[in-house]
């Protein structure tokens, strides 16, 4: 419609317009081409990187054999572990992975502990989010309590009703020397020497204050403590 | 004899050196000696004018110092206790927010029945603090409107931050989780 209404110099333009864009089509083409390799070697070299990792981890591991959490196919007689692409568990395995992987948290945050270790653990940098550990202030819902700072007197019989709420199976993990032992004030006239004198715990987790690290660390331990109850020991050699 | 003597003469040289140093609360320390001729300076304060006040007297002075054009300790900032074994110490740390003038005010009171006026009706901030005095040593404050532990609950038994306190708390067991 437009080129009619301009008449002559429509047609003149037009040839002119159909060269401009035969002319540069290939090297789009080529262009196109060239960055579709690109982003193919990207990917292999992130392939490779990825295999260069799990070498790299499953040198760790015969490093250090002690440190490395179960799987629940290591578990298993030899035979089925070779089976390709069939995953065979026992209940209890599977019981264990789902417990282990969504450990959702019940803060209680008594003294410096509970910023230094805890909080900062699951802000943004550590983020126990993102391990599946949200902090939830229910304990109907929560399946571990993280108790972080002294424990006095007074909030000693809170601590105790709030682990009888909680729903069983339930862990502890005891952050910070005075959560432990009471710490440097455990001959305070108002400090419970450690919680572990109130409820059973599970983890502790040392250091005046922990680092976040130190507090993640102990989240895996607790781990690989659920991924191996109800089995049997893991096999001493791997 | 001589002994005995000799022990005053140091205590006497302590006030002769004393003058040399410029007194730098002279200008609260006076008018408040000469409005209470009671008070008893202490020389030990390094933060602000001390005065030894006698327990009778605490009320009508505090609200005389309150009053005191130049002074006027309107804000009172804290109040503490210190157990001397033989008696007890009542600590008042005052300021005036408008003149600029610390003073602390210390009360001796009987280790045995120790109780001194509260000086709620005058600084009503002073409400927790005394609370805290009587929870943590056991210090009575007369006529205060809401006398009861503040920081250990109701039946703790003595007063933890006594010289004497014994803790007297059973020792617990450690819990261990029953094996599933």
């Amino acid at each position: 419609m437009g080129l009619e209404d301009q008449g002559g110099s429509g047609q003149i333009q037009a040839p002119a317009q159909g060269a401009a864009e035969q002319a540069p089509a290939p090297a789009k083409a080529r262009a196109g081409e060239t960055q579709l390799q690109e982003q193919e070697q990207i990917q292999s070299q992130k392939y490779a990187a990825r295999a260069g990792n799990i070498k790299l981890f499953r040198q760790l591991d015969e490093l250090e054999p002690d440190r490395r959490i179960v799987q629940e196919s290591e578990l298993l007689p030899g035979f089925w572990k070779r089976l390709p692409g069939v995953i065979t568990t026992t209940v209890q395995n599977l019981v264990n992975w789902g417990r282990r992987n969504s450990l959702w948290y019940y803060p209680i945050g008594t003294a410096c502990c509970a910023i230094e270790g805890l909080m900062a653990a699951g802000a943004t940098r550590f983020d126990l989010d993102r391990h599946g550990m949200p902090p939830w202030f229910s304990p109907r819902w929560c399946d571990v309590m993280i108790v972080a700072g002294t424990v006095t007197e007074k909030m000693a019989p809170a601590i105790k009703t709030i682990y009888d709420q909680m729903a069983e199976p339930k862990y502890v993990i005891a952050v910070g020397g005075c959560a432990i032992n009471g710490g440097p004030f455990y001959q305070g006239y108002n400090v419970v020497d450690g919680v572990d004198k109130l409820i059973p715990v599970d983890v502790y987790v040392p250091g005046c204050p922990p680092r976040p690290e130190a507090v993640l660390h102990g989240i895996y331990m607790l781990r690989e403590k659920i991924a191996r109850a109800g089995t049997r020991p893991a096999p001493a050699k791997r | 004899m001589t002994e005995e003597e000799k022990k005053p003469q140091p205590a006497a040289a302590g006030p002769a050196e004393a003058p040399e140093k410029p007194d730098p609360f002279a200008a609260v320390r006076e008018p408040v000696l000469a409005r209470f001729p009671q008070l008893q300076p202490d020389g030990d304060m390094k933060t602000a004018a001390g005065f030894i006040v006698p327990a009778q007297d605490l009320l009508r002075v505090a609200r005389g110092l309150k009053a005191m054009p130049g002074v006027a300790l309107d804000y009172l900032s804290h109040v503490t206790g210190v157990d001397y074994k033989d008696h007890l110490q009542v600590v008042y740390y005052l300021m005036g927010t408008g003149t600029g003038a610390q003073v602390v005010l210390k009360v001796n009171v009987p280790a045995e029945n120790p109780e001194v006026d509260s000086v709620t009706s005058v600084w009503p901030g002073a409400d927790w603090h005394e609370r805290e005095a009587y929870d943590l040593l056991g210090v009575r404050f007369r006529d205060h409107p809401n006398l009861k532990r503040i920081l250990l609950w109701e039946g703790y038994e003595g007063y933890p931050l006594r010289k004497d306190f014994v803790d007297r708390r059973p020792k617990r067991e450690r819990q261990i989780k029953a094996a599933r």
